[in-house]
This record gives C-alpha cells, structure tokens and sequence, in this order.
C-alpha cells in the first residue's frame, strides 16, 4: 500500500514537472573564458579585518559542510521542493493546515518534556494546556484551537535547547544532510526529539491496536517532510548573494543562541 | 416612517464610508520608513485572480561559469502567460533583485491582471545574471547592461512565442530596473527590434551614480557620527538581539520585525544607514561575482584560484562590504571599460548611466511612461525636477511613498494598470 502511494506521488511529482525548465540558447562569443583584464587595484582579504565580523562563526568542517550545503540544495531543488509543491498543489489548503496542525500537537509531548527539563514551567503549562484542549476538542489536533487564544500560542523547545540551558557548548557548526544548518549540539538533540517522537508515535500505534506499524512509520515520515517542506519558506541560493552560506549559518547560530537564552 | 428614513440615509452614507475605508493613506509619511517597512499586508492591493509565476532558465552552451558558481550555471527568469493572444510585457528587476523576489511577483501580477504575458528577468547587476548571461560579465555600466538584457529578451521572445500568441510588445521595470527600461526602449526605437507600445519606469533613479552616491554616503561618519558602519551593524544587532529575548513572539514575520523596528526607537539615520546597509550587501555580491568570473584579481588574489564549492568565503565578503559603488567605478569598472576602449572617461561612464543621456527620446515618446514617488530617497530635488519636466503629465508622482515602499498599495497599482492601458 505504501509502496503503491509512494510511486504514485513520485509520479506526480513527474508529471507536475521538477525543476525549472531549461532552454538552451547559443551566444557566439560569449563561451570564451573573458579573462584578460586585470584589476589595476587590490582589495585582498586582510586578516583579522573588522568588517561583518558578527558573520563569522566556529566551523571548523567548513569545507565539509559547505559541500554538504551545496548537496541539500541539489537534493532540495529536484525532489523535496517540487515534492512539496505537488503536495501544495493537489491537496487542498483546509487539510494540509489540519494535517501541520496535528503533527504539531503530536510534536506537543515532547516539547512539554523539554520545558520540565529545563525547568521552565509556565511554558510546560501552556504547552500541556494546548495538548489537551487541541486533542480532544480539536479533533485530535487537527484544529489548533489553543491559538485562537494569544496567551496560549504554540511554544517550540527542543533536546538541543535543553542542552544548551543546561551548559552544553554548541559545539562546531555543522549541516546535516537533508534537513541543513545545525551544529554538535543540536543535531544531538535531534536525535533526542527524534527518538521522543518514536517512542509517542509506537505508544499511540500500539494503542490504536496496531500490530505492524512499519508501513505507518514510513508514510508519517513522508507525511511529516512533506509538511515541513510546504512550511518553510526558505529555498536554496535565492539570496542572490555568493555569500548565502555565510548568512545562513550567521542567521542559525544567532537564532538559537537567542532561544536557549529566553 | 422615521425609521424608513434614517435606513435610507444610513444606506446612502454607506458607501462614502466604506470607501474611505478602503482607502485608508499610505501609511508612512517618513520616506525612510516607507522604504524600510513597504506596505502593510493588509493595506495591499488585493488581486482577482493572482497568478504563480512559473520559473524558467536559459542555458547559454559552452559558456564556462566558475565552479563555485555552479548553482548559478542557468540564467533564472520567471513567466505568467495569458491564455489567449496577448502583448509580452518585459519586467526587469531593480538592483541586485532576482525575477522572483516579493516585488517581482507582485508586479509580475500586476501587469497579468492587466491584461499581458509577463516575462519577468533579473536585474543585470543581480550575481545569476552576472554569471549565467552577461556577456561582459561586469555590471553596472547602463549601455552594456542594457545590451545583455536585450539580447536575453531575443531568446526569451522566442521561447515563449512557441508556447502563446504573442500580439505586441511592452517594457517595465522598478528601481534601476526602470532606468534599464527606458534604455531599452530607446535602444530598440534604433534597432526596432521589439516595438514597444508602452514603456513603464518605476520609482527609477534619473543618474545610477547619483543614486548609489546617496545610499553609499549614509554608511559614512556624515549620517553615522562618530561610530564606524561596524559598530553601528553590530550595535542594531545587540538592539535586535535584546528586543528578542525579551519579547513574547513565537513567529518571526513581518509583523514582528515591524513591531520590533518600531519598538526599538530607531532614528531617521538609523532607517538611513538600514537602507544602505541593505545596498551594500548587494553590491558585495554583485562585485565578487564579476570579480570571480574575470580572474580580475580584485577581491580573489590569483593564488586561491581555482575557487571551489568548499572554500570559505567569509574574507572576501569582508573586503567586498567595505567597497562602495564610487570605489568600485574608480577601481574596476571604469579601469575595465579602458581596458576595452582605452578613450573611455569617467565623465563619460557617469553621463551614459543616467536618464539625461536620452533626454530628446524621453520628452517626444508619447508612450514612456513614469509612476514614483515626489519623496523617494534615491532622488534629489533636481531629479525629481528633471523628470517632472522632461515627462510632464506622463510622470505620474506620489507624495508619499519613498522608494517603492507603496509599490503595492492599491492606488499606486491603479497608476500602474493606467501606465499600461492599451
């Protein structure tokens, strides 16, 4: 059955088109390298140069994770965005909000667990608050009524952030493969959510009386990068700048500091 | 009987009132702000149906775009297509923005609705352009910019004439996209290639140096005082960052980078120096690109060549952030230039960027069109003079708005749908 989904949705992400499309053109001339001219001045890199200082950031594996880069947004460009935009485009608006809505009350316990780690208990609450009213008067999460009320809007802690409450150094910059800027630290606490996640998801399977859940396992993954692509407004090298990487681990690295710290 | 009445005066009072509503001013009367914040989300023009522009490339064969680049391999424009016959409108962004940047997709919107295909490109000074298509591979003189986007127009006209009946020709374009627009049009009065039928310049600059001068002198100690644009950046961070941790936000959308711009207490300075910031950033991309393309030796000294996929390149962005437009006119382009043609000057360069060089073609061609604003930041008052009085009634000025910040407000689209008007 999933087999089944899986190459039908691969065929429509076919059939809607991947990435752009190419046209080729011929410019005489203009394929000879222009070399030639040289700058009659320089403006070399100096060191220890006082200018975007704030951009620079502890990545010792930069070249690893600049190639690493450089692959998401290959992967990015021809499977997960065109996927997401088949998504977009044949399921309507109405379910995808109730399907991110769900996934993001399932995706409450472990927050909840991470505001008691970190001793923050007025957010425990809220978050706890918002898991009971959304699963049983929003239909299992899928209308997301705690937010109509600003006071109970939805709160994100990680296992990353825990670490970092408790002292954990973010460690070296890194990107994980797929899902991008990260560092030691958090991609840690990745696994941690992760496997939080597995576990709610087993218990809640088994509940539902679920014998085998592998199947399952693999169309809530799909389910849930599907939703996550759809969310995020983010897409590779539309910066327009040469420097994108520098920014996007600037903008990473300052982002989650700042939630550790709040 | 009374109450028939006053139902009645209720209803004829209504529609005053609801328009009125409707038409709420532009909200920002600080040039500064309004080129900072734009408009408002529910202040903008609503379409009827809006269009999602589809992403296209050009794939120019043989031409060797560096390693480091090679995400950047193809030149990226953007399409909305009529179902039936229509004109082709040309949208050529402004400095260092994409085909498909929030303007871009709203004017590419704009001109559907009303009524033509869109092909929508990326401004020459923008990093894929530079590599993908120039043909120079150094932006920023206007007449060899204008030159590379005519020629990619050529294979965007035939490419599209194989999908949709093409009826006619149009040119538009915001900010030194406008700029380019014109020339176009001037240039192609000379070749008659297109034959454009109206031609479209928003919020464009009447001289690019005079312009980019304007924007590069806010990062300098006569708007910054006594700190360095180092320690003003940092200093807006700190604000930013403090503002953050204390504020009770869980999403980070443009409603709370306003309320947070806002709350901060920024000062006109402040907007001024964001303002040129931004430009700068921009034109650090736009410069190390053409330096890498070239090998010119300017930001990359020659031994860190071959440039890869997984060198850092943090140094260079330092470097190429401090170089300011005039610096890089004095120390490349110009020196470029020369190095093609050794008679070309300064004076020269600086006279053939700006509107003044077609002045006759602007004052006597009924269908060049202006929509900008009295207050934008770009423009000096002899600017705004310039075009008042070689355009007269075919300037259409707004008093507020600073530089496209009401680009999106509806009586600033109706201008535009009247610009276009067959």
């Amino acid at each position: 059955m999933t087999r089944k989904l899986l190459s039908l949705f691969m065929l429509a992400v076919l059939a809607v088109g991947c990435a752009p499309k190419v046209v080729d053109v011929t410019a005489p001339g203009t394929g000879a390298d222009p070399e030639g001219f040289k700058a009659p001045l320089h403006r070399w890199p100096e060191d220890d140069s006082p200018a975007l200082r704030f951009l620079s950031v502890r990545d010792p594996w930069e070249p690893v994770n600049r190639e690493l880069y450089e692959i998401n947004a290959t992967l990015d460009k021809y499977v997960m965005y065109p996927a997401a935009n088949v998504y977009r485009a044949f399921v309507p608006a109405p379910v995808r909000t109730g399907v991110s809505n769900a996934l993001n009350n399932l995706g409450e316990v472990p927050v909840f667990l991470n505001c008691l780690l970190q001793l923050k208990m007025k957010k425990a609450a809220i978050t706890f608050a918002r898991f009971l009213i959304n699963s049983t008067f929003g239909v299992a999460g899928v209308c997301d009524l705690a937010s109509n009320n600003p006071k109970l809007a939805r709160r994100q802690e990680d296992v990353g952030q825990t670490l970092g409450v408790w002292g954990f150094d973010s460690g070296p910059y890194f990107v994980m493969p797929v899902l991008g800027p990260s560092n030691l630290r958090d991609t840690a606490g990745f696994g941690g959510d992760t496997l939080l996640m597995y576990l709610e998801m087993g218990y809640i399977y088994q509940t539902l009386g679920f014998q085998d859940n592998s199947p399952l396992d693999m169309t809530e993954l799909i389910v849930r990068g599907l939703d996550m692509r759809a969310n995020t407004a983010f897409f590779y090298h539309s910066t327009g700048s040469p420097f994108e990487y520098e920014m996007v681990r600037f903008i990473y690295t300052k982002k989650r500091e700042l939630d550790i710290g709040r | 009987m009374r109450a028939t009445l006053l139902l009645t005066l209720a209803l004829l009072l209504l529609p005053p009132a609801l328009l009125a509503a409707a038409e709420a001013p532009y909200p920002f009367d600080d040039p500064y702000q309004a080129t900072v914040f734009g408009t408002p989300a529910d202040m903008r023009y609503a379409f009827k149906a809006p269009v999602r522009p589809e992403v296209r490339a050009i794939r120019i064969e043989d031409r060797r775009v560096p390693q480091v680049f090679s995400y950047s391999r193809d030149m990226f424009f953007s399409t909305a297509l009529q179902d039936g016959p229509a004109p082709l409108l040309f949208l050529i962004a402004g400095t260092g923005a994409e085909h498909n940047s929030a303007k871009m997709i709203f004017l590419t919107q704009v001109f559907h609705e009303a009524g033509y295909h869109v092909a929508a490109l990326s401004s020459p000074t923008h990093m894929n352009f530079v590599a993908a298509a120039s043909d120079s591979r150094v932006p920023g003189f206007v007449p060899n910019d204008v030159a590379d986007l005519n020629r990619v127009m050529g294979w965007v006209r035939e490419e599209l004439a194989k999908e949709c009946s093409i009826t006619g020709y149009a040119v538009a374009g915001y900010s030194l996209g406008g700029l380019h627009a014109a020339f176009l049009a001037e240039r192609d009065k000379r070749t008659g290639e297109f034959g454009f039928s109206h031609v479209v310049m928003i919020n464009p600059p009447v001289s690019l140096i005079r312009s980019v001068t304007r924007l590069d002198s806010w990062l300098t100690g006569r708007n910054l005082g006594r700190m360095t644009v180092h320690e003003r950046i940092q200093d807006y961070l700190d604000r930013f960052s403090d503002y953050y941790l204390n504020a009770d936000v869980t999403d980070l959308d443009d409603d709370f980078l306003f309320r947070m711009i806002k709350e901060i207490g920024l000062e006109k300075q402040d907007f001024k120096a964001l303002i040129g910031a931004a430009f700068r950033i921009s034109s650090a991309s736009m410069i190390f690109t053409s330096d890498v393309c070239l090998r010119a030796g300017y930001l990359v000294p020659p031994d860190d060549y071959p440039l890869r996929t997984d060198d850092p390149l943090l140094p260079y962005a330092q470097q190429a952030f401090n170089i300011s437009f005039n610096h890089y006119l004095d120390e490349y382009l110009l020196p470029y230039l020369q190095y093609q043609n050794p008679q070309t000057t300064r004076e020269e360069v600086v006279r053939l960027s700006s509107l003044e060089a077609i002045r006759p073609f602007l004052e006597n061609e009924e269908k060049v069109r202006m929509v900008g604003n009295r207050d934008d930041v770009i423009l000096d008052d002899g600017d705004v003079a310039f075009l008042a009085e070689v355009l007269g009634a075919r300037a259409r000025f707004f008093d507020h708005g600073g530089h496209c910040g009401n680009l999106m407000y509806p009586a600033f689209v109706q201008a535009l749908f009247e610009a276009v008007r067959p």
